[in-house]
């Protein structure tokens, strides 16, 4: 419990674009448990270099039938995210947050705006950055083995990197499925099968769309442990699209919040508690609170029918 | 059990929800027994019911060759029974056998029966009368003593079917692909295919027996043309229906585009493949028997009409029979090769 009273007060940075900025000097106390990791896993070297990912002033239009009728799906949204940082977006449906991550997958093109992947402009998909869909987009014919492999079979190194599939088998505890295919295992086993196919390209960041949108409560925290678990040993940079505000608070080092129509960052919400966190913790709910209370998904007004 | 509804409905009783879902019939050994007496009921009446009954004028074929001699019907008669008695006792020792066994005993009982009734109704009492219903006694006697001259056309059948699918899937997939990943292929080649594969291959028929010669190139064709559209088009679309999330997420593990035809486009078409296969070899038998009794020399579908020629229609049954036998292994060559590519699918994994 010793988490408690560092989220009481004082994360909330100014929005948007001088958050991002703001946000560089409070991030730093968070690095050092990574540091640690990192070179034990001997994943990360340049740890305290800028950013990884940039988004500057990105906006993403989908036409529609007439001028009025077209989406604002982002609306000159700018983002860093750091080497090794684990960054939550999160806000209704129609905020953009799945546009902004598939931007900087590279599986989609912006109107306007710049994204940049250590330095390089994005300019498509490429095996630096891993992504994690909703569903884990299994490949259906191929067992969990073969689905792990496929990306060193489509990078063209299987027959020199074969020996780490029984690994990132072990690493995400499905020893023993080797042979099933996706119908014969669980989502959340589906969705540990997805990870293990992208950290297995060593990815530089790994992105996530709702990894555990469609799972039940108790494999999805069981997958949010694991997920922080890897995210230690390996030293990933990882962008988390989540509708969880608990998810959110538990794994991120930011919160993006973001708004809808058009999207937008509104704020960004640095969690500056060690982990693991505790879900209870009195800074754990007052964090959550004001993070609802910024989606604007509880009642602003006392409620004193309840006082007795 | 315990909690079965007190009052169950007539049509499901109680016990039924225990019972087995695929043998369902009574697990009875009477049946079993009734159906091995079946067969020896029918062997009995051929031997007991004598042919020449008083007022009743035997139905001679009239060709010179009719098949009378009913030793060979009487021992199939008596080694189905000694055979349904040997399982029996051999199922003893493998339970899945005997659930089987006594699953389809009422099945194999009237099988049995209708022998009989067939036996009778035409060797004994010439109601049915040659030449166009001949007796089971008549098959029998045919076609053992014939087997070599049918498996000629047993052969030439099965292998102008093989070429022909073998043929016609291998284009079929080489154009599907073309069609349902390069659009100009699809611009070009779409319409041809969809001519050939909207007129029926029979339409060829006249045309391909006097373009193409010898008479079997003539018929591959025409088999050839029975099965590429629909393989094609099935291959274009299953390749068309791969989900967009399993391109993307491939293209994020560093896939190139022939990485996704060849790793993600295609696969995910081998279910729609298949369906079109199935399609293909019903559409390939239909133009092979019509082709074959039109233009050929050899084959089932020749034997057929060549045998209604002269009269010799036993031959026309006995060669459905043996297509039905012969058809009826090929499909399910096929249906296992389909199992093993897709063992991955739902429903079809037996482990």
């Amino acid at each position: 419990m010793s988490t408690e009273a560092r989220n009481a007060g004082g994360n909330v940075v100014a929005p948007t674009d001088e958050g991002t900025c703001a946000e560089g000097a409070q991030a730093g106390p968070q690095a050092d448990p990574r540091t640690v990791t990192d070179v034990a896993a001997g994943a990360v070297t340049d740890v305290t270099a800028g950013a990884l990912i940039v988004v500057d002033g990105v906006s993403r239009i989908y036409p529609g039938e007439t001028v009025d009728d077209s989406t604002h799906a982002l609306d000159n949204v700018s983002l860093e995210v750091r080497e090794g940082e684990f960054v939550s977006l999160i806000g209704p449906s129609g905020c953009g947050k799945t546009t902004l991550l598939r931007l900087i997958a590279g599986l989609d093109a912006p109107q306007s705006g710049s994204l940049e992947m250590a330095g390089q402009p994005i300019t498509g998909p490429g095996a630096d950055r891993g992504y994690i869909f909703q569903q884990g987009a299994l490949y259906p014919w191929a067992t969990v083995e073969a689905n792990i492999a496929t990306g060193l079979k489509a990078r063209g190194v299987y027959k020199q990197q074969k020996h780490k599939i029984p690994q990132f088998i072990e690493l995400v505890g499905l020893t023993g499925f080797e042979k099933a295919y996706p119908h014969q295992i669980s989502g959340g086993m589906a969705q540990r099968v997805a990870i293990a196919r992208a950290l297995i390209n060593e990815p530089r960041a790994l992105l996530l769309d709702e990894p555990m949108g469609a799972l039940d409560s108790f494999t999805r925290i069981e997958l949010q442990d694991k997920l922080l678990s890897l995210w230690q040993d390996f030293g990933s940079t990882m962008v988390l699209v989540t509708h969880d505000v608990d998810e959110a608070i538990y794994l991120s080092d930011r919160i993006v919040i973001m708004t809808p129509r058009p999207g937008r960052i509104s704020e960004i919400i640095t969690v500056d508690s060690a982990r693991p966190r505790a879900r209870n913790s009195t800074g754990f709910l007052t964090l959550r609170s004001r993070i609802l209370e910024k989606l604007h998904l509880v009642s602003e007004r006392p409620e004193p029918e309840f006082a007795i | 059990m315990s909690d079965t509804p007190a009052k169950a409905s007539p049509r499901q009783p109680a016990q039924a929800q225990a019972a087995d879902p695929v043998y369902w019939k009574p697990q009875s050994r009477i049946w079993y027994a009734l159906a091995v007496i079946s067969f020896l009921l029918a062997l009995g009446a051929n031997l007991l019911i004598p042919a020449n009954l008083p007022g009743l004028q035997p139905g001679l074929d009239y060709s010179q060759d009719f098949p009378t001699d009913p030793t060979n019907y009487r021992i199939l008669l008596a080694a189905v029974a000694v055979l349904l008695v040997l399982l029996f006792a051999v199922s003893h020792f493998w339970n899945p056998l005997r659930k089987r066994l006594l699953h389809k005993a009422q099945f194999i009982f009237a099988g049995g029966l209708a022998l009989a009734v067939w036996d009778v109704l035409s060797s004994k009492l010439f109601i049915m009368r040659p030449p166009y219903f001949p007796g089971p006694v008549n098959l029998a006697a045919y076609v053992p003593t014939n087997w070599l001259g049918l498996l000629n056309h047993i052969t030439a059948s099965s292998q102008l079917f093989i070429t022909g699918l073998v043929l016609g899937t291998v284009f079929g997939i080489g154009t599907g692909i073309l069609i349902g990943w390069f659009r100009q292929w699809f611009y070009w080649l779409f319409p041809i295919l969809k001519f050939t594969g909207v007129v029926p291959a029979t339409a060829w028929m006249p045309l391909a027996t006097v373009l193409l010669k010898p008479a079997p190139v003539a018929m591959t064709f025409l088999l050839v043309i029975a099965s590429w559209f629909i393989i094609s088009f099935m291959m274009a679309q299953g390749m068309e229906s791969t989900p967009k999330a399993l391109y993307e997420v491939s293209e994020t593990l560093g896939a190139s585009r022939r990485f996704l035809l060849l790793h993600v486009a295609i696969p995910n078409a081998m279910p729609s493949i298949f369906t079109g296969i199935s399609t293909a070899t019903a559409m390939s038998l239909l133009t092979l028997v019509a082709a074959e009794m039109m233009g050929a020399t050899a084959g089932l579908g020749y034997f057929i009409n060549y045998s209604k020629a002269f009269n010799k229609y036993y031959q026309v049954y006995a060669a459905i029979i043996i297509m039905f036998i012969v058809f009826s292994v090929l499909l399910a060559i096929i249906n296992a090769i389909r199992n093993r590519a897709l063992r991955w699918q739902k429903g079809l994994v037996q482990q």
